[in-house]
């Protein structure tokens, strides 16, 4: 039997209903999604060689690490013109500077004027350790004409087994989907975007 | 009618969070028993169904605060419509949508379902349905196995529905502890369910092992 999970356990606490703590965090995940954001200007500061962190209260989104194109054998983050959306990881009910075991981890694309694609993300320990694999070739609609931010459907959880410490989360946001093996050598033409993302999993 | 005040409707489309708010108070427990009506149509009765419930509850809810509270939804809503069978129609294809990707699959009569509840302007009440009768028992045994700090936090969090911090307030104690207990309780909960669990397979284990060894 798997180990139930605290949503369960608060399904069951409360009979059937939400428990207090879980009304709050929808609440703050709701809040977090109505603000419009200024991804124009981030779009545009990145385009320009910047980088930035972004912090939206009950729901951070890092954004870390622009590395120069082809320091990885992949493409590097790619930027075409502002056309590229960002990508984005928010550990839900905590941070992900302080993410525990048991959270859901939830990508979403910020902007970009793809017609969809194929998102994968992996997070390799900063230290040592195993990687672990939180997406592959999950498929994602075209963008939005008013930006709005693309939620991938499919959540990732920080499983109980995975060590404490700190990652480097590598997304990928490719054309078509491909292979986890053939994902760092992929074109840059099948490259929509890449991002290196920073994510502590606290006890 | 939520939005009975045009001023309402007006703070929520520009995004004030207070409005926003109130908005969620009135309308998350009839968003809560929309998806759980729509999930129990998808999974059935059987005891597998309740626990994927009660896995996707919290999270189907959510995507539907999500999506309605997004900006562009906020502006696009019509308010001449009422604002909860909105809310239901996003409800049900987001806990459709979770459920085929949970299970690549959604019963043959759910669009029959479907039809049905859109006629249901009100979803079905609460009842002592919630998990299979084993595992209620298991729920209650434990809860009255609480002692009186951990049952009037149990009651702060999980009855009446207060975040940590309001039960913190209410109850007079520090938020820190608060969590603490809420941790506990689940942990407690757990323990139980496992042992349940452990009680009704190692039995049958052994008689399998028995009879094929």
């Amino acid at each position: 039997m798997s180990r139930p999970s605290d949503d369960e356990m608060d399904y069951l606490l409360s009979r059937g209903r939400l428990g207090g703590s879980q009304r709050r965090r929808i609440l703050d995940t709701a809040l977090a999604a109505s603000r419009p954001r200024p991804w124009a200007r981030w779009r545009a500061l990145l385009a320009w060689g910047g980088g930035g962190v972004a912090l939206a209260a009950g729901a951070a989104v890092l954004l870390l690490a622009l590395r120069p194109k082809g320091d990885d054998g992949g493409g590097g983050f790619q930027v075409k013109g502002g056309n590229a959306p960002l990508i984005t990881l928010t550990c839900l009910g905590a941070t992900v500077a302080a993410c525990p075991p048991g959270s859901k981890l939830a990508f979403s694309l910020e902007g970009g004027r793809d017609r969809g694609g194929f998102l994968s993300a992996y997070a390799d320990p900063v230290e040592s350790g195993q990687r672990v694999w939180y997406l592959h070739g999950e498929s994602v609609g075209a963008a939005n004409a008013d930006f709005a931010p693309r939620v991938v459907p499919r959540w990732a959880l920080v499983g109980p087994g995975q060590p404490v410490g700190r990652y480097r989360v590598h997304a990928v946001f490719s054309r078509r989907p491909v292979s986890r093996e053939a994902l760092g050598s992929l074109a840059p033409a099948d490259v929509l975007a890449r991002m290196d993302l920073d994510l502590v999993v606290s006890p | 009618m939520l939005f009975r005040e045009p001023q309402v409707l007006q703070r929520f489309r520009a995004g004030e969070e207070e409005a926003l708010e109130a908005v969620y108070r009135a309308s998350v427990d009839y968003v809560r028993r929309v998806a759980d009506a729509v999930l129990r149509a998808c999974a059935g009765r059987g005891a597998r169904g309740a626990g994927e419930i009660a896995a996707a509850l919290a999270d189907v809810v959510q995507e539907v605060f999500v999506k309605a509270f997004a900006p562009d939804a906020r502006v696009r809503f019509d308010a001449s419509r009422d604002y909860l069978p909105y809310l239901g129609q996003i409800t049900r294809n987001v806990a459709i949508d979770h459920w085929r990707q949970m299970r690549r699959y959604v019963p043959e009569d759910l669009d029959q379902v479907i039809e049905r509840m859109a006629l249901e302007l009100e979803p079905a009440r609460d009842d002592d349905t919630w998990a299979d009768a084993e595992t209620i028992s298991v729920v209650e045994r434990y809860l009255a196995s609480l002692d009186d700090e951990s049952r009037r936090i149990h009651d702060a969090l999980y009855v009446k529905g207060l975040s940590q911090r309001e039960a913190a307030t209410v109850l007079g104690l520090g938020r820190q502890v608060v969590r603490t207990k809420e941790a506990k309780l689940r942990r407690g909960l757990r323990r139980e369910i496992v042992r349940r669990t452990r009680a009704i397979t190692l039995p049958l284990r052994a008689m399998v092992s028995k009879e094929t060894g």
